[in-house]
């Protein structure tokens, strides 16, 4: 689905197979409206006619009459549902469709970025419009086939009446700039729109009330939400007034036409070379040739709009092509030589201010990395590229000796595993909370039930209803966890693939009590990692605990950006320097003014 | 729905009228009483310039019917063109009202529980709930409200139009339309409805749509590769609901067939009986005319435009935001009113009991807890132990299942709580990401006190976001997501900073409570080791609770009490606590020796 002219084809298309019969009902009551307003001009026509003439007819006259109008009630009616129905369908297909694509591009970046956003939250409004446009273009064409019918009505009337069908282009012209207009303030109220939804949401979530309640800061944010609101209100109305303004310029010349027409037919009718049937006709065409001309003009802007949202659909599409992860390389089993950053600079995309530079590493394999740093100095960002959710600015990363751009990101993703300081809060049960950090195991309650007991996720899960079972989340109507019950499910997670190559620790015990901090570290930096280093596993640590920190194989002091010390625990602590101090500081707080007896 | 309810829905709809301002409601009923004009004034128009034409008469006779009808053609157009843009200003100015409104329903209730409740975030997300490309808000269904009444006066002129012809024929079209539209909304009400009791599936089809479009969640869905299992389970919600909402369509559409029959009959006698009057020379050709453009104006009463189905989507929503009111009445009726004392309170938790509604198991056994003025107060114990849902009952967010918590010896419930709140801060583990300036970020932690970058700046100071606020590119008045243009993120630690600052804010303003839990989990060696003595010791005079699990933090409050099991098994100072050489002793340990081994791990290390 690429291109502007296959809209209409493409949707059809999803429509047909969503259900075919309802679809070439659609068609076939299309053809038959553009039908049966031609059939009702000339029953009127008729009827007028043979009223005096042959009053036999006028049954026969009315009779066509209320064919044609029954006809157009069917019409109206099912077509329209039936059309509704089929959006809804292909809708569905589209919503599915741009899902997996926007979870599927490798990076992250378009979820991060305002323009990208702005348009992503188009999209995602837009599916239905999308859906929706080929109804719009079928709509078209049917009046345009009954455009054409009603021309040859008039035609023979008068020929010179067919120029009456010259006078729909203005319309349609007028239409586009129009929808021109509106489709750009659509996109400039986008940022404006999206903000108010998420102060909106903010607003009314139960996770940010209890802030909210206490600062009393909820009128505030309410305030701003409208601000957002009015406005998007005040661009959106004002691009609609143009709007009206070019349309109503394209039907002032379409009523002349259509007044000339009258006009000419009335002299026609008045020297008595035509019969009142003819002026009735023109007269009882232009109503439905009016709403014709109508549907027309909505069709195809319709269609517009759909052809709108397509091009943001193609943007992300030729986006997500643009990010795909070209590598191919397989993923070695195991690592026998380890991670190599060689010259990693980073910038995020947008921002000209780096935030790493020029980063010389080497994570060993079989070993423990710490990474530590004051706030904001990089560490998350490191992680970001070691995940490949960003791609490094230049320099390379090197799994193996083989460039991570070169290898398969899947694989290479499939043999990572991570607990975030940001981590994911998955509504679904417990269990699949856990279990999702290794998909084919989503369900394998005993690994689930290991991975639990190895991130003291159980005593969490014990506590629970129905268990592993239990639901979670408001969205579900289940069980609330605390913010630290919610970090051991989600290093439970990390835990259930067996054999990462890289684990990553990025805080990972910020919300956690001692008892379980201690028994976290002690199963990935103590003694309970030695499987791991058996398969040459590196564990990268960042983390602010420097009692833990100590226990890593090698520690990498991040300034800035930049890599400013780096060597074991000993080493660090012998060279004197940042990580002593910071070293010290920490463990004085702890050790400053014992009292005696300990 | 019964009849009455039915009422009621088109009642609410209209009392939202002048929510959309006295400018906009005048303007848009001018234009509809103009509108609903033109279809019978066409008609006879029309009729006229036939009769005109058709007496021999010049060209001249012609010239002023062919401009009623050009003018009445050209105005019918432009009334309806005109209307758009007023009809959407209009619908918006509703909307805009209603979740402004909406938003402050949500927070009259006393407590949060009723946010825990299904329904009741089942309703707040119908009523916020912004439809397609395609608005459906309860703004789109009063504005569609104004044009079905405009519709049917329409063709009620139409239809006396035809009277004076027929009268006959007039009420026998008119009364058919009617009865036929009557039916059709019945039918497609009851679907309606299907929709509405599906906000719910609705709601959480979007949330796995979010899961998979968020930044937030970005990460681990692609670590994880699960991308495709979340897409599952958004399809197979939608399919949950949508297969019910198509088969109704369906059945609805299939009983369709007597409405064409009557609309043939109708079309029927439109045009059989004007061509009768015609053949016994009743009328001439333009009344004729007139007749059938007033029939086909009569039966424009029936079409089911889009406002049809707007009004019922509006009438739903309506109906959830009377729900919400009720309830916030409901609650609102609670007895606390009295004024906080003033000064630093003593707050106490005696024998303090809760359950979270729908859990078994209790977070607190009978809580008994003093909060001196002034002290620092720190909270230990595991991660769910009830500590985070301590502060809630202590800001009453949540009220006490058993037991009762005094400030000054006054029972917490009977308190006016929002006075109560103004006089806490908290930093939450959770704290807000407002997604705003960070001069907003700030000053939002106490909103009753001016936002000058004087105020604003001390506060970044005290909660050591100073050096931080000076990078960003515009200081304070940078944005502080990257989700939205000109806006910068942050990191985690660097947040925290913005959150303690928040807290420095409303410190300053006059709040007397400060609550921190875990306030320096994501910060710096640098950052946790000055927090202690730049913030907690910083503010004098005020009541200091700080919850963490940062032993080298708590050691130095004046208190520490051990939370297990929903009550307090251990208290005293630091000093007195190791020495009991219990629990907290152990945890102390388990975290300081991690720091003392390092001597005998040094002697290790050095040999190796």
């Amino acid at each position: 689905m690429s291109g502007r002219p296959t809209v209409v084809g493409s949707i059809l298309r999803l429509a047909y197979a969503a259900d075919a019969k309802a679809t070439v009902l659609v068609v076939v009551l299309a053809c038959v409206n553009s039908v049966s307003v031609a059939a009702s001009g000339l029953s009127v026509r008729w009827l007028a006619d043979s009223a005096r003439a042959a009053p036999a007819m006028v049954l026969w006259a009315a009779l066509l009459g209320a064919l044609a109008y029954a006809a157009m009630a069917a019409v109206e009616r099912v077509q329209h549902n039936v059309e509704v129905d089929l959006t809804e369908r292909v809708d569905l297909v589209l919503s599915q469709r741009l899902f997996r694509l926007t979870g599927g591009v490798p990076t992250v970046e378009h979820l991060e970025r305002a323009e990208y956003l702005d348009r992503l939250s188009q999209i995602r409004r837009g599916t239905e419009t999308l859906a929706g446009a080929c109804w719009g273009a079928v709509g078209a064409a049917s009046s345009v086939l009954s455009l054409l019918l009603s021309a040859w009505l008039l035609a023979l009337v008068h020929p010179a009446l067919v120029l009456l069908v010259l006078f729909a282009i203005p319309p349609l012209v007028c239409a586009r700039r129009a929808s021109g207009v509106i489709g750009r303030a659509r996109t400039a109220v986008a940022g404006a729109e999206r903000r108010e939804a998420r102060l909106h949401r903010m607003a009314t979530d139960a996770g940010a009330a209890k802030e909210l309640r206490i600062s009393g800061s909820s009128a505030a944010v309410s305030s701003a939400a409208t601000a957002f609101w009015d406005e998007a209100t005040e661009v959106l109305v004002r691009a609609g007034r143009r709007a009206a303004l070019w349309r109503a310029a394209g039907w002032a010349l379409f009523a002349l036409g259509y007044i000339g027409a009258l006009a000419f037919v009335a002299l026609l009718v008045a020297r008595g070379e035509r019969t009142p049937g003819d002026l009735l006709m023109v007269a009882g065409l232009s109503t439905y040739l009016r709403t014709q001309l109508n549907n027309t003009v909505e069709g195809s802007t319709q269609l517009a709009e759909g052809r709108h949202v397509m091009a943001q659909f193609t943007w992300l599409e030729r986006h997500a092509a643009d990010r795909r992860h070209t590598g191919i390389d397989l993923v070695p089993a195991r690592l026998a030589d380890g991670i190599h950053l060689r010259g990693v600079s980073f910038a995020y995309p947008g921002t000209d201010t780096p935030v790493l530079q020029d980063v010389n590493l080497f994570l060993r394999a079989g070993t423990t990395v710490a990474v530590v740093g004051f706030n904001g100095a990089g560490k998350t960002s490191l992680v970001k590229l070691l995940t490949g959710m960003y791609e490094p600015t230049s320099g390379d990363i090197e799994v193996d000796g083989t460039a991570l751009r070169a290898i398969d990101l899947d694989a290479w993703r499939s043999r990572t595993s991570a607990a975030f300081q940001d981590f994911w809060q998955p509504q679904v049960s417990a269990g699949q909370a856990i279990g999702l950090g290794d998909l084919p195991h989503v369900d394998d309650r005993p690994a689930v039930a290991r991975a639990a007991a190895a991130a003291n996720a159980d005593t969490v899960v014990a506590g629970l209803p129905a268990g592993f079972d239990t639901r979670l989340g408001r969205v579900f109507g289940g069980a609330d966890l605390s913010h630290g019950q919610w970090q051991r499910l989600a290093t439970g997670r990390a835990l259930m693939r067996a054999t990462p190559l890289l684990a990553i620790l990025d805080e990972p015990t910020a919300a956690l009590d001692p008892q379980s901090e201690h028994d976290l570290y002690e199963r990935f930096v103590g003694a309970g990692r030695a499987d791991r280093t058996a398969a040459g596993s590196i564990t990268l640590l960042v983390s602010h605990r420097f009692s833990t920190v100590r226990m890593a194989d090698h520690i990498v002091v991040l300034a800035a950006g930049s890599v400013v010390q780096e060597g074991s625990h000993e080493q660090l602590m012998a060279a004197g320097g940042h990580y002593a101090d910071l070293y010290r500081t920490q463990s004085r707080a702890y050790t400053a003014g014992r009292t005696p007896d300990e | 729905m019964n009849a009455t309810a039915e009422g009621h829905g088109r009642l609410r709809l209209l009392g939202l009228l002048p929510l959309m301002g006295g400018r906009v409601l005048a303007g848009l009923l001018a234009v509809h009483v103009l509108a609903v004009l033109t279809p019978a004034a066409t008609a006879v128009a029309t009729g006229w310039l036939l009769t005109r034409t058709l007496r021999e008469g010049t060209g001249a006779d012609m010239v002023l019917p062919l401009a009623a009808v050009a003018a009445l053609v050209l105005a019918g157009r432009c009334l309806l063109l005109g209307r758009e843009p007023l009809d959407e200003l209009a619908a918006r100015r509703v909307d805009g009202r209603l979740r402004a409104e909406l938003r402050r329903q949500v927070g009259v209730p006393r407590g949060l529980s009723h946010l825990d409740e299904e329904e009741y975030a089942t309703a707040v997300a119908r009523v916020s709930e912004l439809g397609g490309w395609r608005r459906r808000t309860p703004g789109t269904g009063v504005v569609g409200q104004l044009a079905l009444a405009a519709r049917l006066t329409g063709a009620a002129l139409c239809a006396a139009v035809l009277a004076t012809y027929s009268p006959v024929l007039a009420a026998g079209l008119l009364a058919v339309t009617l009865v036929m539209r009557a039916t059709i909304r019945r039918q497609w009400l009851r679907l309606g409805r299907v929709w509405d009791a599906h906000a719910g599936s609705r709601r959480r089809m979007d949330y796995w749509a979010d899961t998979l479009s968020e930044v937030a969640t970005a990460k681990e869905v692609r670590l994880y590769g699960v991308r495709h299992w979340l897409a599952d389970r958004h399809a197979e919600q939608a399919r949950g609901w949508l297969d019910e909402i198509w088969a109704h369509r369906r059945g609805i559409l299939r009983r369709q067939w007597w409405t064409f029959l009557l609309a043939g009959a109708a079309g029927f006698a439109a045009l059989y009986v004007p061509g009768l009057l015609l053949s016994d020379a009743a009328i001439d050709h333009g009344d004729l005319i007139t007749m059938v453009l007033a029939a086909w104006g009569v039966f424009e009463a029936g079409a089911m435009g889009h406002e049809a189905f707007d009004i019922e989507y509006a009438t739903g929503a309506m109906a959830s935001l009377a729900g919400l009111r009720a309830r916030a009445a409901a609650d609102g009726a609670h007895p606390g009113g009295q004024a906080a004392p003033g000064g630093t309170p003593h707050i106490r938790f005696e024998g303090v009991r809760f359950a979270y509604p729908g859990r078994d198991r209790p977070v607190l056994t009978g809580l008994d807890l003093d909060i001196r003025p002034g002290e620092v107060l720190a909270v230990v114990g595991e991660n769910g132990a009830g500590k985070t849902t301590m502060l809630k009952l202590l800001a009453a967010l949540r009220e006490p299942t058993g037991g009762r918590i005094t400030v000054d010896g006054q029972d917490l419930a009977e308190l006016d709580v929002d006075g109560w709140r103004r006089r806490i801060s908290t930093v939450f583990q959770d704290f807000l990401r407002y997604p705003l300036t960070a001069r907003q970020n700030i000053a939002l932690g106490a909103p009753e006190a001016p936002a000058d970058d004087e105020s604003v700046l001390r506060a970044a100071e005290a909660g050591g976001a100073r050096e931080l606020i000076e990078r960003l590119p515009l200081g304070l008045d940078t944005l502080l997501t990257r989700e939205h243009t000109g806006g910068v993120d942050l990191s985690g630690g660097q947040w925290q900073k913005i959150a303690i600052a928040r807290a420095m804010f409303a410190v300053a303003a006059g709040r007397r409570v400060l609550v921190l839990d875990e306030p320096t989990a994501h910060l710096d060696v640098r950052a946790e080791t000055e927090f202690y003595d730049e913030v907690i010791s910083a503010v004098s005079g005020m009541t200091v609770v700080l919850i963490s699990h940062r032993l080298s933090t708590v050691r130095r409050a004046d208190r520490v009490v051990l939370l297990s099991g929903g009550r307090v098994v251990e208290e005293g100072s630091h000093d007195q606590l190791m020495a009991l050489d219990k629990r907290y002793a152990y945890l102390y340990r388990l975290q300081a020796d991690r720091f003392t081994a390092d001597e005998a791990a040094r002697v290790d290390g050095a040999q190796r």
